[in-house]
């Protein structure tokens, strides 16, 4: 005859290991149980009820509190694994990349067309500044991030495994965080910037998705005629300036991606302190590039073609895969230490 | 099988209670510690501190000797180890050194 409890231990021993099972489920089984016969002895119908009820909260939560535990041990064990490169990385990757974040979006304020603005929301400016900083700074703080974190340690298989799996994963991400968040955002900044409100202002071309952008250079190209429909409540604006902000944020997506691989390849081919320099410097001429200059202008004003206004937005990019393949070319050094001195 | 010490050994509120529980009493279940505690271990989470308690040697743990009259499975019986009874004793001294309100 089955009894109380039998069902959730058989449950959880299909995915527990025999550890757990002796050491956190069968104790609070045996207790359901124990409890559960206890009160048949007496004949306490409703007691009993009230032990399997118990008992069945309890196993849940002792299920859930270990999944937590666990879960956070691994993390730890992942982050220390090698020496602490994982720790390192992410945590100077997170570091810089908040600093990133806040100073382009601090000096994107200041250099802006701040006369113009009301005083009292300078500070809602710069929140909605903060979405258009972050794809920025994120490929500068992995860039930054890995090269600390690997620096006087060995770029294991295993790290560098992780650690591209993390770039990629920060490409998925900034590319959905620079079609979706961005484009609002920017419109909120200019409706606060401007003060007309949202309905009566018409959309910029950094303020659109991906797919709208895509059909406002289809629309100046002149070759979607008849075959889609014209894109209303967005602003008329040069198929160069157009082209240059599609291609500018599909180049911020892909980034971190090319950043970071960019940065094991730096930390793997020695001199530490240089290393970690020249990180720091590449870091600072990308977001540099970004912000320093008003492509916006210079494009709409010199009527560059497709050809050049495609690799001004992918310049960065470009840049690193040289240095990549630089790097690649380069013989590596021949003594690396794998712990910290 | 205890954890090896490369730390100062460290005693949140919960496995202090445990702790201070186990050596009031020599060998206790850990519905036993639940009720004992008013309330303050839950039924839920108590058996993941021992777990952790016992990772870390301040516990040990056997199985009871005889099975339950119910026929269910046998319950665990929790232990203070000499390890776990230092590392109270100790925190004890630090604490009334610290904040004397809380010598007991």
């Amino acid at each position: 005859m089955r009894k109380p409890g039998d069902r959730l231990r058989a449950l959880a021993a299909l995915v527990s290991r025999a550890a757990t099972m002796e050491r956190l489920i069968d104790p609070v089984i045996a207790d359901m149980q124990y409890e559960y016969a206890d009160a048949s002895r007496r004949g306490q119908v409703w007691r009993r009820a009230w032990v399997r009820i118990a008992g069945a909260l309890a196993f849940w939560r002792v299920i859930g509190s270990f999944a937590v535990e666990r879960s956070l041990d691994n993390v730890h064990e992942w982050a220390a694994a090698d020496g602490w490169v994982m720790g390192r990385t992410l945590g100077g990757s997170t570091l810089v990349t908040v600093v990133v974040t806040f100073s382009v979006a601090l000096m994107t304020l200041m250099l802006g067309p701040t006369a113009q603005f009301r005083d009292g929301d300078t500070v809602r400016m710069l929140f909605y500044l903060v979405p258009s900083a972050i794809p920025i700074a994120l490929p500068a703080g992995l860039l930054v991030g890995i090269v600390y974190g690997l620096r006087r340690r060995a770029a294991t298989s295993r790290a560098q495994r992780a650690i591209s799996l993390i770039a990629v994963c920060c490409t998925l991400a900034a590319f959905a965080w620079v079609d979706r968040v961005v484009p609002e955002a920017n419109q909120a900044f200019r409706v606060v910037a401007s003060g007309i409100p949202s309905n009566q202002l018409l959309k910029g071309a950094n303020e659109l998705t991906f797919g709208e952008l895509a059909q406002k250079i289809a629309e100046s190209d002149g070759s979607s005629r008849g075959s889609a429909r014209e894109l209303s409540g967005t602003l008329r604006a040069p198929a160069g300036v157009l082209r240059f902000w599609y291609h500018a944020r599909l180049a911020i997506s892909i980034a971190p991606l090319i950043a970071g691989l960019f940065a094991l390849r730096l930390a793997a081919a020695g001199r530490r302190r240089l290393t970690l320099v020249i990180g720091v410097v590449a870091m600072t001429i990308y977001v540099a590039y970004y912000i320093a200059y008003d492509f916006t202008w210079l494009i709409a004003s010199n009527h560059w073609g497709p050809v050049a206004v495609t690799g001004i937005a992918w310049i960065p990019n470009l840049v690193f895969l040289l240095g990549i393949v630089l790097l690649k070319a380069r013989p590596p050094e021949a003594a690396t230490s794998t712990q910290s001195a | 099988m205890p954890r090896r010490h490369d730390r100062i050994p460290t005693l949140p509120p919960k496995e202090t209670l445990i702790l201070q529980l186990l050596v009031r009493e020599k060998e206790m279940y850990g519905l036993e510690l639940v009720a004992a505690s008013r309330r303050r271990l839950k039924r839920g989470t108590v058996y993941v501190t021992l777990g952790r308690m016992e990772k870390k040697g301040y516990v040990t743990s056997r199985l009871e000797d005889a099975p339950p009259s119910g026929g269910g499975l046998p319950r665990r019986l929790y232990e203070a180890t000499a390890f776990g009874r230092r590392v109270l004793a100790a925190w004890d001294q630090v604490a009334a050194r610290l904040v004397p309100e809380l010598a007991r």
